[in-house]
């Protein structure tokens, strides 16, 4: 019988990458029931239930505690969690599937180059047009949040489902708000990364779940898990302690 | 709608002087609140998205659809009160249900005065009384007096505006001043098109857009090369002017030594708050004649206020002392709302109060 639920990214870069790196720790992934199956095993560590999800299907999982433990990307767990601390532990960061949340401005715009300028602008052009300035993104709450946390006003959201960087060509936005790896395509679509824009410097991580229902069997095969990548690091495990207690942190 | 004893004879008290009952809709366009409020309230608001992609929003008080009846002409310019659920998401952590009773009244008119300001504060705490409130605290502030202290500070326009700004945002007018003196230097394109005149400088702004191959998006080029233009000679307010304004945000005191507090700062730091002082100091007075309950323990914070971001001059609450963040009653005036909500169109004054009918009560009775 298995006991801890893992879920891990189910395709393209994202699973090659982990999988390469969960086999360099000695605990190679394998699936299960042929090619298309949603099943995976650790051979090396029977007690793990893997699951193949999507990355945002992997931190919604962990948030809500339905999964024990999941391989997702950093933005999307802060994005969707609000408040990451207090519903999920970072435990190993993974070193691939790096990107960059950031605030991009029209090239066009020389006069501005920090958050400063951009609350300037959007301040003015409310008031000569009775319009606040308008910033794509799919990034909703981490958008939001940093916005507050920089003092910038006089804004609106406007959802993006697609290519976020197009909307100010597409004139349905003046700012986006997106993930970029070097930046080129945003400057492909006229777009500059803000002195001060970049919200999130983000990674793969390894996370563990704080609202999961975590039997003694299921600490001991996150133990044994976290044990592979001190190994393969070289170091101690002190993530496991670190996480029990960050879950007595959050239990009544 | 059933009322509470408690929150009847609140409602009896205010209705007596507040003109007629509004009874505005539940449901508004979500526009009308974001363009208000800004994306910071947004969490909070209870938003859906029809089929063609207009969003609404569960009204988050009774004072914005009511504004906007004024606004856009549905409603006279006139005395209103209101009893109906409103609805807010609590905050992560808080136990506060989503939907509320909110009663309150707001007041519009032709122009505002210390005396409306006196009478209102009084109506609204009598109104708590009434509704069974006791050993609840208030505290109050007056916004025109720190737009009065920017006016009379010797400041860059634009940092006038910033600091305007930055009174209603959690990043406020300290942290703002405490960034300022770490500013890194001007950057190139700064220098090089901010020294020129106006002409030369949009000319210059055109021909790079043209040189890079861009456009200035929802912008033109005679606004960028203005900018740039201010941006070269946009002074950080100087330190004594920055300790002044952090001075006047300190002010914390009983009611009662508020207005000499009030005149020791200006005549301590030269600053001439005119006409903004001289209504406090009126209003201060009518407000102790007519003696409304709670107020013999009334304390003035330059700071109160802070969380709204369309009161602009006197503003108050009521809450039990130990529990300042979950207001009973929340007041004061914002004498520019209906002209922003009407884009101009409509002038009129107005200060309102709102009071959460689930807080009122004795205490030892929740």
């Amino acid at each position: 019988m298995t006991t801890l639920k893992l879920a891990v990214p189910s395709k393209g870069r994202l699973k090659e990458q982990n999988e390469d790196l969960f086999r360099r720790a000695g605990v190679p992934i394998e699936p299960l029931g042929g090619a298309r199956g949603y099943l995976a095993r650790i051979p090396a560590l029977p007690d793990i239930e893997v699951r193949l999800l999507s990355a945002s299907e992997i931190a919604a999982g962990v948030i809500a505690g339905d999964i024990h433990a999941g391989v997702s990307g950093e933005d999307l767990l802060r994005e969707q969690a609000g408040d990451l601390e207090r519903v999920a532990h970072l435990l190993v960061p993974l070193g691939f599937g790096r990107a960059d949340l950031v605030v991009a401005a029209p090239i066009g715009w020389l006069d501005v180059e920090t958050m400063a300028d951009v609350d300037d602008v959007a301040a003015r052009m409310e008031g000569a047009t009775g319009r606040k300035l308008r910033v794509a993104t799919k990034y909703v709450r981490s958008t939001r949040r940093f916005f507050t946390d920089e003092g910038v006003g006089h804004y609106r959201i406007v959802e993006s489902a697609g290519a976020t960087e197009g909307a100010p060509a597409a004139g349905v936005a003046e700012l986006v708000v997106d993930i970029t790896t070097t930046g080129a395509t945003l400057q492909a679509n006229g777009l500059k990364i803000l002195n001060d824009g970049v919200i999130l410097r983000s990674q793969a991580q390894l996370v563990g779940s704080l609202g999961a229902v975590w039997s003694p069997e299921a600490l001991l095969a996150l133990r044994s898990l976290l044990d592979a990548f001190a190994r393969m690091a070289g170091k101690a495990n002190e993530t496991y302690d670190q996480f029990v207690q960050a879950l007595n942190d959050t239990r009544p | 709608m059933i009322l509470t004893p408690e929150a009847a004879a609140a409602l009896a008290r205010i209705a007596r002087v507040s003109g007629v009952k509004a009874e505005p809709q539940t449901l508004v366009p979500a526009e009308v609140i974001l363009e208000l409020s800004g994306e910071a309230v947004r969490s909070r608001l209870c938003t859906f998205t029809d089929a063609s992609g207009a969003e609404h929003c569960l009204r988050p008080d009774l004072t914005t659809p009511i504004a906007q009846m004024v606004a856009v002409g549905e409603f006279p310019i006139a005395r209103y009160h209101g009893a109906g659920p409103v609805y807010r998401l609590p905050p992560r952590g808080s136990d506060d249900p989503v939907e509320h009773l909110q009663i309150g009244f707001e007041w519009f008119g032709n122009s505002g005065s210390p005396a409306e300001d006196a009478e209102a504060i009084a109506v609204a705490l009598e109104a708590a009384q009434a509704g069974g409130v006791t050993g609840a605290t208030v505290r109050f502030g007056d916004v025109a007096i720190y737009h009065a202290l920017l006016g009379a500070l010797p400041l860059s326009p634009q940092w006038r505006d910033r600091l305007r700004r930055a009174f209603s945002r959690r990043k406020g007018p300290r942290e703002l001043l405490d960034g300022a003196n770490r500013q890194t230097a001007m950057a190139d394109v700064t220098r090089r098109f901010g020294g020129l005149g106006a002409n030369e400088a949009t000319q210059a702004v055109e021909a790079e857009l043209i040189a890079i191959g861009v456009d200035p998006v929802a912008r033109t080029a005679a606004d960028i090369a203005l900018r740039l233009r201010e941006k070269a000679t946009d002074p950080a307010p100087e330190v004594g002017v920055s300790m002044v304004l952090a001075g006047y945000l300190d002010i914390s005191m009983p009611a009662s030594e508020s207005v000499a507090a009030l005149e020791d700062f200006a005549r301590e730091t030269g600053v001439d708050l005119g006409a903004a002082l001289e209504g406090f100091r009126e209003r201060m007075a009518l407000i102790a004649k007519l003696r409304p309950p709670f107020w013999s323990d009334a304390a003035f914070s330059a700071e109160a206020g802070r969380r709204f971001e369309y009161y602009d001059g006197f503003v108050f609450e009521l809450a039990q002392p130990s529990e300042a963040d979950r207001p009973i009653v929340s007041g004061g005036r914002y004498d520019g709302l209906i002209t922003r909500l009407s884009a101009g169109a409509v002038i009129a004054s107005g200060i309102g109060a709102a009071i959460r009918a689930d807080r009122l009560g004795r205490r030892d009775a929740r």
